[in-house]
């Protein structure tokens, strides 16, 4: 079940689920930062909205709900605000939850789970690995077998989709 | 060729290409970004709308309104009298810039 909401964007109006509607307030609201000491703001900010508004209509099926899926798609294509790149600055993660926990095969030492963890986080992956070691010494093993178990239970990240889920990333086109 | 490199180049001219292809008729934003899709200047809303804004800020630019069938109006953007005469500048000065880098690199 998900929640549907009446969205006003761009003079039009649009019936759109949770996960949409958060989706496009973030970028919105990143925008905004962005574009803090820009004295064309507000303009810019109702260009963006009139140009979302007209791709997810152009979307077709006026009358479907909009789903974040639609709203990933129409963000991709509009990119980042002044030049920041989804890559970067504004990974689409932020803005649509596509973030998964997989074992990496670059980067990787043993499984991948350590380089897997750190992509998932976004914390440093040697930090995750010296945790990982000191952490495993102090409790006699026991995050060892742990470690272990997750070499099965979390998969491999093998295409490109699930590398970029790994890092929270847009799938890229 | 790592056109990666000249990606500062591109962006600096992006304005300039704007001014040109608004030059020929009255265009919206939909229209700039296939046409520049499948050159060295394919770019994004995100990053067109801040420089149009910049650009009608400078007054090189103007926009009227139109109305759409399906969804909300349309912005449609024209040159101004100063943004005709940027253009002008602009093609004298890449002229004179590629003589200048064809004369340096010619022996004296």
């Amino acid at each position: 079940m998900k929640k549907m909401t009446t969205v006003e964007i761009g003079g039009i109006t649009l019936q759109v689920d949770e996960d949409a509607f958060v989706a496009i307030r973030n970028y919105l609201e990143r925008a905004e930062a962005r574009l803090a000491n820009n004295p064309d703001r507000a303009e810019i900010i109702a260009d963006l909205e009139r140009s979302i508004a007209e791709k997810l209509t152009g979307r077709g099926e006026a009358q479907r709900t909009v789903t974040s899926g639609d709203v990933g798609a129409v963000l991709q294509e509009i990119g980042g605000v002044d030049g920041e790149s989804f890559e970067s600055a504004a990974p689409l993660g932020d803005f649509v939850s596509t973030r998964r926990f997989y074992r990496l095969h670059d980067g990787k030492q043993l499984s991948g789970l350590c380089a897997g963890l750190a992509a998932y986080s976004g914390i440093d992956v040697a930090w995750v690995r010296s945790l990982f070691v000191i952490v495993g010494v102090f409790s006699g093993g026991l995050l060892v077998v742990i470690y272990l178990i997750s070499m099965f239970v979390v998969p491999l990240a093998r295409t490109p989709a699930e590398i970029a889920a790994a890092h929270g990333r847009a799938v890229p086109s | 060729m790592d056109s990666q490199k000249y990606a500062p180049i591109r962006k600096g001219l992006l304005e300039y290409v704007i001014l040109q292809m608004v030059s020929a008729e009255k265009i919206y934003v939909a229209d700039i970004l296939s046409r520049l899709r499948d050159t060295d200047f394919a770019t994004q809303e995100g990053t067109l709308y801040p420089l149009l804004s910049k650009m009608c800020r400078d007054e090189t630019l103007a926009y009227e309104w139109q109305e759409s069938e399906s969804g909300p109006p349309r912005k449609y953007y024209k040159l101004t009298a100063a943004g005709k005469k940027q253009l002008a500048e602009f093609r004298d000065y890449w002229e004179h810039l590629t003589n200048v880098i064809d004369t340096l690199g010619k022996r004296t």
